[in-house]
């Protein structure tokens, strides 16, 4: 078996470089990792700073001979803005905690307007059963005085049945009486007949 | 049966070797491409620092993202570009992200330590998008030296952060990729830049390039990338663009990066609990939130072994620990950082 490949010479410089750079970091890092450097970049570091601060040393020297700003002035200046925002900020932040506590007061006080007007509701609801209660109870009332008047009512005819129940008594001794009276007439007609019979 | 390669001599395309040198003609000549960043908004500035919103294009989540970039950098490689960009593309995905640029500074911020920039300048721009996204709680994304500085502020704020991601982030500085023999030395004392940082002030853009520069030792990769794929539009404008990001640094407060190489490189303050900021004890274990660590397999900067210990550092009961297959800048670069997030962000944002 065989297979075709067409060489891109791309590919193979991209190949060929990765190889390289590898190998060369690899000894770049080798020799890089040794202390006689290190000692010597400390050195050239504290001779590179003491340089710059001599020179910026001068060139403070040299501005304030010429009385010209140099760039601490102007960064002196900003500094100030720096400062004005940061009192900003800090107003900015004691406005955050009154708007909070403002909204927190307000949310109480809508809670406790909430409850107040439940109570409201509540009230008004209890008002409303109790005047329905009260217009009951003087139906009830009126009803209980007409039941009061109905007993007077029934009193008097109690009383009249009484009276007519005397009567009743009454009468009743008056028919026995007359019942009495009607014996006593027969009897009488009785012995007259007898009388009559014997005188004959 | 053995199998038989026979080479062929390669047949040239003019085409594409127009396209490789008429871009290379480019790079070399012409000015280099501006970077158009995400739609977004300054929401606070603090001195040169500035906190950038970008709203989400379809809002999903509650929570918002806040990304802190390295200190050593400019923070726009995180929005290089329109198709790469990992802010652009967390946006896509629906997520408000708010983005602290710590500017370059001056002169007058000298004696910026990193006290100041944690709790004057990170925690303030914190406190500010929490208040702007009318959040509950914020996720805060860190990346690189931004990855340490964000746990550090984590374990000493009681800003409410729900979830901390943490990439490519050195927080054991016992080995770092300088030679043993430097590591040594500079732990020990013997090599010291306080002078010179004393005497610079600031430390100039130049010095933060050209030991960016030193420690990539003899990095031809890129260009002879260039060469090998200069017909590829695409990779042309990203080498660009990453070649324009790159030469690109920032000036670096004196007494923050004083503070940094004796605390950090020398004494290894964080590892050992050790580290005071604003008279509080930084103390990793305080660290209770969700936390997402990734590293990168060709990370040349930031060892993974820089990044591990964090895991057994913290307190964290949901931890998780991810390995992308990426480079250290590359990783933003490409805007795969975004991806890798996303999935672990995802559970934790409060899906509305």
């Amino acid at each position: 078996m065989s297979e075709e490949q067409t060489n891109n010479p791309y590919d193979s410089f991209r190949r060929l470089s990765v190889m390289w750079e590898k190998g060369l970091n690899d000894i770049l890092l080798t020799s890089l990792d040794n202390k006689e450097l290190i000692r010597m970049t400390n050195l050239g570091v504290g001779m590179h700073s003491r340089y710059i601060q001599r020179l910026k040393r001068n060139q403070e020297l040299m501005a304030n001979m010429m009385n010209i700003p140099t760039k601490r002035d102007v960064a002196s200046v900003a500094k100030l803005t720096v400062q004005a925002e940061e009192k900003v900020d800090t107003l900015q932040q004691q406005i955050w905690t009154l708007q909070d506590s403002f909204t927190l007061a307000n949310k109480e006080q809508q809670q406790f307007i909430k409850e107040m007007m439940e109570f409201n509701q509540k009230l008004n609801k209890e008002w409303e059963k109790l005047s329905t209660d009260f217009t009951e109870a003087r139906k009830l009332t009126g009803e209980l005085k007409k039941l009061k008047k109905e007993l007077t009512a029934s009193e008097e005819i109690k009383a009249a049945l009484e009276d007519v129940k005397k009567e009743l008594v009454h009468l009743r001794e008056t028919k026995d009486e007359v019942d009495q009276l009607k014996k006593l007439l027969k009897k009488e007609k009785e012995e007259a007949v007898l009388i009559t019979g014997g005188t004959k | 049966m053995a199998a038989i390669t026979k080479c062929k001599l390669p047949v040239t395309n003019l085409e594409t070797e127009r396209d490789r040198w008429r871009n290379l003609y480019k790079v070399l000549n012409e000015p280099k491409p501006e970077i158009v960043p995400s739609p977004r908004q300054a929401v606070w500035k603090k001195n040169k620092s500035v906190l950038w919103y970008y709203p989400a294009q379809e809002k999903k989540y509650d929570i918002p993202l806040f990304l802190v970039y390295s200190l050593l950098n400019k923070p726009y490689i995180l929005d290089i570009s329109e198709k790469n960009s990992v802010v652009g593309n967390l946006t896509k995905q629906g997520y408000d992200v708010y983005m602290y640029d710590w500017g370059s500074p001056g002169l007058e911020d000298k004696d910026i330590s990193l006290d100041n920039y944690l709790l004057d300048y990170l925690e303030m721009a914190i406190r500010v998008a929490l208040r702007h996204a009318k959040a509950p709680e914020i996720s805060l994304v860190g990346y690189c030296i931004g990855g340490t500085l964000s746990a550090m502020l984590a374990s000493i704020t009681d800003l409410p952060i729900k979830n901390l991601v943490l990439a490519a982030v050195p927080i054991d500085y016992s080995n770092f990729i300088l030679p043993d023999k430097w590591v040594k030395a500079i732990q020990s004392g013997s090599l010291s830049l306080d002078q010179m940082i004393d005497a610079y002030e600031v430390i100039p853009s130049e010095f933060l390039y050209a030991t960016f520069l030193a420690l990539q030792g003899f990095n031809i990769g890129p260009n002879v990338n260039l060469v090998t794929r200069g017909h590829d539009h695409t990779y042309v404008d990203k080498w660009r663009r990453m070649d324009k990001w790159t030469k690109d640094a920032v000036t670096f407060s004196g007494s923050a990066f004083k503070q940094m190489l004796n605390d950090l490189y020398k004494d290894n303050k964080l590892v050992k609990g050790e580290m005071v900021i604003g008279g509080k004890k930084v103390d990793l274990s305080n660290i209770k939130c969700s936390l997402l660590v990734i590293t990168s397999t060709r990370d040349e900067l930031v060892l993974e072994s820089q990044s591990l210990p964090v895991m057994d550092l913290v307190s964290s009961e949901d931890k998780t620990y991810q390995l992308e297959e990426a480079g250290h800048v590359s990783i933003c670069l490409t805007g795969q950082f975004a991806f890798a997030v996303a999935p672990w962000l995802e559970t934790r944002s409060n899906l509305n």
